[in-house]
């Protein structure tokens, strides 16, 4: 009798997990991921990354952008265009609202950006493109913008 | 996702964007992710066999990376794009696998969801 028991609230167990995970997946956020590989002010890319993350954050959506190739420029400090608005100020607006920045460490350091002079604004993380193939996977959508 | 297609429409040297496309996929494969790569266009130069980049240009050879998305990935030719330049299947890597329109268009149409097409 005892086993039976036992068995039976094993199953309830068992039940109420697997309810609970789909009541966790259904209520998780989608996930977008943007890949950017034009630097700024050459061209709009990096605005139009910009005006779709916050679009997406509006749906509710986790935002993830990875700065591949020329892209690595974009998030760089002390940066003072007079003729166009400021991008990492934009991306600086971004990432406070939740929006993941990674940059690619080969196509960072290949232009001078290295790890150890936090050559970026604050919130942006240099790593690989391992960890690009990682949100790929984990994403509902996925961008590429470049030229 | 499931899946991830790179599009690579440059010529591999010159533009650095062959090369990064490439890693894009190994890196999708080290991750069990499904990946294939598209060469269209000025990108079909990429598949040609013999490429001699490190001993001229002191550039990483890009025919190398071929073979390492291969056989888990494929590496698809567009035909047309090959022949326009004029080339054919003799001139290129073992992993080629030349496709035309249509076949093409399939591909697009079995991947239409669930899979990231990342032109790069």
């Amino acid at each position: 009798m005892i086993k039976i028991i036992s068995h039976y609230y094993s199953w309830t167990i068992i039940y109420l997990e697997k309810n609970i995970i789909n009541t966790m997946i259904a209520d998780s956020p989608k996930v977008l991921t943007i890949v950017l590989t034009e630097g700024p002010y050459r061209s709009q890319y990096a605005d139009m990354a910009y005006e779709i993350a916050l679009s997406a954050l509006n749906k509710k959506y986790r935002v993830n952008l990875f700065l591949y190739m020329d892209a690595t420029h974009i998030p760089k400090k002390e940066q003072n265009p007079h003729s166009f608005p400021n991008v990492a100020s934009k991306f600086r607006n971004i990432i406070n609202k939740g929006v993941e920045v990674r940059a690619c460490v080969r196509c960072a350091t290949a232009r001078g950006h290295s790890c150890a002079k936090k050559p970026y604004i604050k919130g942006v993380a240099i790593t690989n493109v391992y960890d690009l193939a990682g949100w790929i996977k984990e994403s509902h959508q996925v961008i590429s913008l470049g030229c | 996702m499931e899946s991830s297609l790179i599009i690579i429409d440059k010529a591999p040297y010159g533009y650095e964007d062959a090369f990064s496309g490439f890693y894009v996929s190994i890196a999708c494969l080290n991750k069990e992710l499904d990946s294939d790569v598209l060469l269209i266009g000025d990108g079909v130069y990429a598949a040609l066999g013999g490429q001699k980049s490190e001993s001229g240009l002191n550039f990483p050879c890009v025919e190398e990376l071929t073979y390492l998305i291969f056989p888990e990935g494929s590496l698809f030719v567009h035909e047309k794009s090959l022949q326009e330049r004029g080339f054919k299947e003799k001139d290129l890597v073992e992993a080629a696998e030349i496709i035309n329109d249509q076949e093409l268009y399939e591909i697009m149409a079995v991947k239409s969801k669930n899979t990231a097409f990342l032109r790069i």
